[in-house]
């Protein structure tokens, strides 16, 4: 697998058995082994003091989480990173560009040369004399390049950690490492409290550190550590020889932040070159390292590692899974608290009713998530489904959509539960499809959906049970949007559960399970589609004017790629970022369990 | 007056305003038995307290609501009103009465989240009491009694009880019940018991947990905002059969005391006991059987096994590779074998009919 193709990677890495737990890639067996921890990067060993009082006397050497199988640590470069175009789709890093040589006979003295570049607007042009004179100095032949077509060498800003100054959502963009969980808070911080993230980073002179919350069982109280993870990031390369990261993506910024221009000679030959320096979110990978290097030594959670982890690398640790609400309290410590509440969903049944606490707690998030004044409570906000809950609603909505296609053989019955222009409809598609192999593809699905339940089928075998239910078309009762409901139902259970297990990712989807996606906004509508001024102590009596179609969930997959598409078509909004908006109907249908902290200021 | 939807709900539904007096924890009642006091009778919604019983302690008055349902329905809307009729009228606790039946599951939050109100969730007295999903209670104080998790699917923890002051879990069986995702590794406990300040104590007593599935603890008692438990006392547990990480996961407490524990877990992937708190734990009367540890410690970089008190064993019966030297022990026994493969039918019988384990009954040979 070549790793340069985010999307690609993401979605394997997402198929192979999801990110709430997804596990990484499988690694190229010919990948380069390095048990050398962080061989090719200095080891600055600073000192900085924990913050806040701490206690734990944690000044830790940069000491790097262990490496793992065909992973090495190497020093960032701006070849890592990925620049993302406005269809949000990553297009690699900036490239170099070498000029030819053309015959240039002269005598030259270098005004602006190696160390004492000329920096200029970005955009903007020297002139020749600014950088070299003519007719003394040394002799050459030959020239490579001019100030308007110079060569051209790409660079990261040094000792930068954002692009713009601060830390954005498109900053997070979940690589190879199942720690969808933590990217997930990353991207809540990001939205809500970017302020907090700065708050916990540094860098100097080429290394990060970044100060987590742990909980400290001797004295029972949260204390900071502060984490250094030098300047590397974990790395892998192909069967081809191309170099990435493991982890994390590195945004790349649009334009470059600082032009430099200079000139040198070489072999007879005058060389006009530009750097071009870009800003990077560099913060994002960081972070993860020194995530994975914080577990490693206290636990994914910071509440300490069992025996039995003592000697995994951290990133093994942190790539097993864990739950993102639990990740705030390394962020803000005792002020943090984790929640859950569950979400069902019955066929037929009213599901904005059936969810009560689950809409007070997402509305108590729109209220909350902007919250950072001290006295105020914050909220963060996220939702995964599960394998199971997947599995389950499918089997009832194949119940269902069965029971009306074949249960009901007279135009009656249906006639009664639909009206005249559906059942008509609904029996002419009948006619017009092969109805027997529908209804045994259905049986089949159902009967491995069940075995499954019982632990006797695996995941695999459910993706495979439906993808053939699922191909975009092939069954035109899923397809059409005005049969009844738990046609379309079904076909956005399908999207899930043909991407359960293992890789067998049709590139198609809904959403995934075992996934931590975050909430980013809640609007809750009406019949009309007029916003509800609601709020989670006036819910309760409104529900009967809340429009789960017409009411709306703002999501973002850490993946930043993958969003529901369930035609693998691209995007609905046309921009592959991973932000995609669901109906309020769709979100408690698609997701079975809101993860949650509630932070006290 | 109850809003119109309130007053539909009324069919299934009694709102009744009783006083009692600060102090009384509650306790008591419960099992899968008739619970004393429950009124069954369709009374209307007052808002008249009563006077404070005569044997109650000096102090403020405690007004009571008492909310009875009878179907998975009125635990959605119609419990919602009575809660925020409840707030608003100042009651000091929500006690919620169930009637013999299947219940979907229950969240019971306070809605102006500050902790000011508790609940008494248990049987009306009418049979047993069966929730099918998950259970969440947090408050002031937080009480659930006498009823069972049969064969729940619960999409996070199947059971999370949060107090401000105390928790109370009695005569509660889960059985077969699969939490979290058990193919996931997100690590969701089955059950959780979580102090919302510091000096909150929980009471877990005739607590049966069988056939669990879950990629988590089977109870967690967790670090998790500024809250911490002073004492975690459990008595007359059984955990037997389940597949879990772990059994017992203990970090957010002071102290921890459990006695009366029966323990055949021949699936358990970790240790029975997984320790994150220096707090003393001791182990009385106890019967555990593991194919794993009994105990393990979380050590973070900056302390070491040695540093934790030892693990307390008094009376005690293990069988399993236990490393005893950790453990403080006396009168106890230690057989190297690994328990037999459990056959959980009869353990399953004997939690479903409720009541304390026997466990001499229990326990295979």
């Amino acid at each position: 697998m070549d790793y340069e193709d985010s999307r690609v990677a993401a979605e394997a890495f997402a198929a192979e058995g999801a990110s709430e737990q997804q596990p990484a890639p499988a690694h190229d067996h010919d990948a380069e082994h390095d048990a050398d921890q962080g061989a090719e990067h200095a080891s600055p060993a600073h000192a900085e003091p924990d913050r806040e009082g701490a206690v734990d006397g944690g000044q830790h050497k940069d000491r790097d989480a262990k490496v793992i199988k065909g992973g090495k640590h190497r020093k960032v470069d701006l070849s890592l990173g990925t620049q993302v175009g406005p269809d949000g789709k990553p297009t690699g890093a900036p490239g170099e560009h070498k000029e030819g040589k053309v015959a240039d006979a002269d005598k030259v003295s270098i005004i602006a040369g190696v160390g004492s570049e000329l920096e200029v607007a970005p955009g903007a042009t020297p002139t020749e004399d600014e950088l070299f004179t003519r007719g003394s100095g040394q002799k050459v032949s030959k020239r490579s390049g001019t100030t308007a077509t110079p060569n051209v060498s790409p660079a990261m800003v040094p000792d930068q950690l954002y692009i713009d100054g601060a830390p954005h959502a498109e900053d997070v963009r979940q690589g190879g490492l199942g720690d969808c969980y933590f990217m997930s808070c990353l991207l809540g911080l990001t939205q809500n409290d970017p302020g907090k993230l700065t708050s916990v980073m540094t860098m100097a002179s080429g290394d990060v550190g970044v100060t987590f919350q742990r909980f400290d069982a001797k004295s029972g109280a949260y204390k900071h550590v502060t984490i250094h993870t030098g300047n590397s990031l974990l790395t892998k390369k192909s069967k081809k020889g191309h170099v990435s990261l493991v982890g994390a993506r590195m945004r790349i910024a649009d334009k470059a932040k600082r032009t430099q221009y200079w000139a040198e000679v070489h072999g007879g030959t005058v060389e006009i070159h530009r750097r071009d320096l870009y800003e990077t979110a560099l913060w994002a990978p960081m972070m993860e390292k020194a995530y994975a290097d914080f577990t490693q030594k206290y636990g994914n959670d910071g509440q300490g590692v069992a025996a039995g982890d003592k000697k995994k690398s951290g990133y093994a640790v942190i790539d097993g899974g864990g739950s993102v609400e639990d990740c705030y309290q390394m962020f803000y410590g005792a002020a943090a608290t984790a929640n859950t509440t569950g979400m069902t969903f019955t066929p037929g049944s009213d599901v904005v009713a059936g969810n009560l606490a689950a809409l007070q707690d997402l509305l108590r998030y729109q209220a909350q998530k902007g919250n950072t004044g001290a006295g105020t409570t914050q909220t963060f906000m996220h939702a995964r489904m599960s394998d199971t809950g997947a599995v389950t609603r499918g089997r009832d909505l194949i119940d269902q959509v069965t029971g009306i296609l074949f249960g009901m053989d007279t135009m009656d019955s249906l006639k009664a539960l639909f009206g005249e222009t559906t059942a008509e409809k609904i029996l002419r598609m009948l006619r017009e499809i092969d109805r027997a192999l529908l209804r045994t593809t259905l049986a089949t699905l159902r009967t491995t959906l069940v075995s499954n339940l019982a632990g006797t089928a695996t995941s695999a075998q459910v993706a495979k049970a439906a993808d053939p239910v699922s191909t975009p078309d092939a069954f035109p009762h899923l397809w059409d949007d005005t049969m009844p409901a738990p046609f379309k139902h079904l076909r956005e259970n399908l999207g899930i559960l043909i991407n359960l297990g293992d890789d067998s990712s049709p590139g198609r989807r809904q959403n995934y399970t075992s996934h931590a996606y975050q909430v980013r906004d809640v609007a809750i509508a009406d019949k009309a589609g007029a916003p509800l001024a609601v709020t989670a102590a006036t819910v309760a009596g409104q529900l009967a004017n809340i429009d789960a179609e017409q009411s709306k969930v703002v999501m973002h997959n850490p993946h930043a790629t993958n969003e529901p598409d369930l035609r693998g078509t691209g995007p609905a909004d046309g921009k592959d970022d991973g932000i995609f908006t669901y109906t309020l109907g769709q979100f408690l249908r698609n997701f079975d369990l809101l993860r949650f902290a509630n932070v006290a200021h | 007056m109850l809003p119109t939807t309130m007053r539909r709900a009324r069919v299934a539904t009694m709102i009744v305003l009783a006083a009692a007096a600060c102090g009384k924890d509650g306790s008591g009642g419960g099992a899968r038995s008739p619970t004393p006091g429950a009124d069954t009778g369709a009374a209307p919604f007052t808002l008249d307290a009563a006077p404070p019983a005569p044997d109650a302690a000096p102090g403020p008055t405690m007004t009571t609501t008492t909310f009875h349902a009878t179907s998975a329905a009125d635990l959605q809307l119609p419990l919602a009103q009575a809660l925020a009729s409840a707030e608003a009228a100042g009651a000091a606790e929500l006690r919620v009465t169930l009637a013999a039946g299947r219940y979907d599951g229950l969240t019971l939050r306070p809605g102006n989240a500050d902790g000011s109100i508790g609940f008494v969730v248990e049987p009306d007295g009418s049979g047993a009491v069966v929730f099918t999903g998950a259970v969440a209670i947090e408050g002031k104080s937080v009480a659930l009694r006498g009823v069972t998790l049969d064969g729940a699917r619960a999409p996070g923890t199947a059971m999370r009880l949060r107090g401000y002051q105390r928790v109370e879990l009695a005569q509660v069986a889960v059985i077969g019940v699969a939490a979290g995702d058990p193919r996931g590794r997100e690590g969701d406990p089955l059950i959780e018991l979580g102090a919302r300040a510091k000096g909150a104590t929980a009471a877990v007593r005739d607590l049966w947990v069988v056939d669990a599935t879950v990629s988590g603890a089977l109870l967690k008692v967790p670090v998790n905002g500024p809250g911490r438990f002073a004492q975690v006392g459990f008595d007359n547990v059984v955990f037997a059969g389940n597949r879990a990480a772990r059994g017992l996961d203990l970090a957010g407490a002071d102290a921890v005391t459990v006695t009366g524990a029966l323990v055949i877990e021949p699936r358990l992937t970790g240790p029975w006991l997984m320790v994150r708190t220096y707090g003393a734990i001791t182990l009385t009367d106890a019967l555990v059987a593991v194919r794993t540890q009994l105990v393990d410690y979380a050590i973070s970089d900056d302390d070491a096994l040695t540093d934790y008190p030892r693990l307390v064993v008094e009376r005690a019966e293990l069988r399993g590779p236990t490393a005893k030297e950790h453990l403080a022990a006396t009168a106890t026994t230690f057989a190297p074998a690994p328990p037999a493969s459990l056959d959980t039918a009869a353990i399953i019988a004997a939690a479903r009919a409720g009541g304390a384990p026997d466990r001499a009954a229990l326990t295979p040979r």
